[in-house]
């Protein structure tokens, strides 16, 4: 690979001033709370919420190479996933700047135009898993003989609104990473549980590609990316998580019932405490790779995302039983950050999947 | 053209603000230090009139050290350089001697125009502005919602009570502005790189040759006597309908002058 991605290029307080930011846009555009107006569109996308965050504020660059217009690092791409799922924004920045981009930096130089068109803020949508949306290098849905890619991919993130697609095929030599226009392929839009997380079964048929690397070497690209990814989703788990558990403890604290705060009955406090526990663990995982603790980013990104997997559910879940009654209307927000768990938890592999990957991963 | 915007740290919008029993100043350290919301606008306005015109900003602050963030934060937003006005002796100054520390800041630096936001989300007097008009002895043209710049002359919508009325003013000139004037952009990530590396100008009352006795709490025109929290908000009323409903919120809102 001829990228590596730094780990950060902000200091500390730059950092909050960027979170600072993405958290504003978000919030002062109406999310989470917006995500209920996604349910009856076609795309499943905001395009101003996109345009500001990408290209006023800067964020489908992030982690991409300079030479690209590229800026931050790993910290920075968690840092901004983080935010985006505390509010829920129906961006493609985990899909289009995140997977596309960290495969397309893998790519070398064939890739410099593909990797400009998503720092300006085109979107790009990743065609690389199999039938059961999984990165799988013995089992991926796409074939090429150097110059078309043929195949069916489902669950293709924000497909609908992608102006071309990074897609993996099997070609004589082992795996490769080619672009196709999206004027090149049937898009059928699929119903998502997550009004905010739209995805697409996209079909190729003798589409022309356009191939960014050779002899096999894109499955090790791929393979980093999808962990960046991994890592990435966490960091989505992560500001969701928190997001819940304090929009929980806001609400326990003034809620009264047998003339008292219902926060104060020990039962509600050990949920609440447990809850804690579950977002507190996955921070600390983050943080362990931020700071530059991981010495191997496959493990780390296999045991944040299972834990995160299994974590968001149990607090979106605890966060609509603890508001009783109103957790369980359609105006509030309690089950967008459900319906967000339920899709972070299948992308790329469920917790159960990763763990399996992990221990392959420790050779046990 | 060279513009200067000057901003306030404020505590949270959001926050409860609290005085300090010992000075009856504000309590800074009780809520987060944040940009007054009302000098985004301010310094919106002078980024888009040195995008259209050419130029530079220089955001101006005074305030204790962590002011910094605030100064921090608007040139983040893409100004070009920043002055702090930083000096124990400044603490519990006045709206007058606010202003005369400002002025002497301002002065001799050839600036063309200087923004200010209408009012800060703490204090709310809205005199600063016109005060440092005063005392730079520059045309002020106050509550601007819409500000156009042409050479040397500068025309601006100023709110009014029944509209607006159109003024000019030759630069230089002091303006401050409503939150109808603009959109206020968000920092972006490269304004966030680049905002520590622009410089910053950290300047004492004396570097200002202020005569100490003119600033900080001492020389305060007013003083605060006393103050108390705000009493609790008093329990509501239950009104049982027993087929009097009706007639008894009518007395309700009648002995509340609301009919």
């Amino acid at each position: 690979m001829s990228f590596e991605l730094p780990l950060a290029a902000l200091d500390s307080e730059e950092l909050i001033d960027l979170r600072n930011t993405v958290r504003s846009a978000a919030t002062e555009s109406g999310y989470p709370t917006a995500v209920l107006e996604l349910e009856k569109s076609e795309t499943g996308l905001d395009p101003e919420l996109w345009s500001l965050l990408a290209q006023d504020i800067g964020l489908c660059a992030v982690g991409l190479p300079e030479s690209a217009g590229g800026l931050g690092g790993l910290a920075e791409i968690l840092a901004v996933a983080e935010e985006l799922g505390a509010t829920l924004a129906p961006v493609p920045f985990i899909s289009s700047t995140v997977l596309c981009g960290q495969i397309l930096a893998s790519c070398g130089e064939s890739a410099a135009p593909y990797l400009e068109r998503i720092a300006t803020g085109e979107i790009a949508s990743p065609a690389v898993t199999n039938a059961r949306g999984l990165w799988s290098a013995t089992d991926i849905s796409c074939t090429s003989d150097g110059n078309t890619v043929s195949g069916s991919v489902r669950f293709t993130p924000f497909g609908a609104s992608a102006t071309f697609f990074v897609v993996a095929a099997r070609t004589r030599s082992g795996i490769d990473v080619f672009v196709v226009e999206a004027s090149n392929a049937n898009v059928n839009s699929l119903r998502s549980l997550d009004f905010s997380r739209p995805s697409a079964t996209v079909v190729f048929e003798g589409a022309p590609a356009v191939r960014l690397s050779t002899g096999g070497t894109g499955e090790a690209g791929i393979s980093h990316a999808v962990d960046v990814t991994l890592m990435a989703v966490a960091a989505d788990q992560l500001g969701g998580s928190q997001a819940c558990f304090d929009m929980t403890l806001d609400y326990i604290k003034v809620r009264r019932q047998f003339n008292r705060e219902i926060g104060s009955f020990q039962a509600i406090k050990h949920r609440m405490t447990d809850a804690l526990m579950l977002v507190e663990m996955l921070r600390s995982g983050i943080e362990k790779v931020t700071s530059g603790g991981a010495q191997d980013l496959s493990a780390d990104a296999a045991i944040n995302k299972s834990w995160g997997s299994d974590s968001y559910i149990s607090m979106t879940a605890e966060a609509i039983q603890l508001h009783g009654g109103i957790g369980f209307t359609w105006e509030h927000t309690a089950h967008l950050y459900f319906r967000r768990a339920r899709y972070d938890a299948a992308f790329l592999g469920d917790a159960a999947y990763q763990r399996e990957r992990l221990a392959t991963l420790l050779n046990w | 053209m060279k513009i200067a915007v000057c901003v306030k740290q404020v505590p949270d919008t959001w926050a409860e603000k609290k005085l300090k029993a010992d000075t009856s100043t504000l309590d800074r350290e009780s809520a987060d230090g944040v940009l007054n919301e009302l000098d985004e606008y301010a310094v919106e306005q002078a980024l888009q009139l040195v995008e259209a015109n050419g130029g530079e900003v220089v955001i101006v602050t005074m305030g204790p050290e962590r002011a910094a963030e605030t100064l921090r934060k608007a040139i983040s937003m893409g100004a070009d350089a920043g002055i702090h006005v930083l000096d124990n002796n400044l603490a519990g100054s006045d709206a007058i001697a606010t202003s005369a520390v400002l002025a002497k800041a301002l002065e001799g630096r050839d600036f063309d125009l200087i923004i200010f936001g209408s009012e800060s989300t703490d204090a709310r007097m809205s005199v600063i502005p016109a005060m440092v008009a005063e005392r730079l002895g520059l045309a002020q043209v106050t509550f601007a919602q819409k500000v156009n710049v042409d050479g040397t002359t500068l025309t601006a919508e100023r709110v009014t009570d029944y509209g607006f009325d159109t003024l000019s003013a030759t630069l230089p000139a002091v303006v401050s502005v409503v939150e109808k004037i603009n959109e206020p952009r968000y920092p972006s990530f490269k304004g966030i790189m680049a905002a520590k590396k622009k410089p910053v100008e950290t300047l004492t009352a004396t570097d200002l040759g202020l005569d100490p006795s003119v600033v900080g709490a001492g020389a305060a025109w007013s003083a605060v006597a006393d103050f108390a929290a705000r009493p609790p908000k008093p329990a509501g009323v239950v009104i049982s309908d027993e087929g009097s409903g009706g007639t008894s919120i009518a007395d309700y809102l009648t002995t509340s002058k609301f009919i």
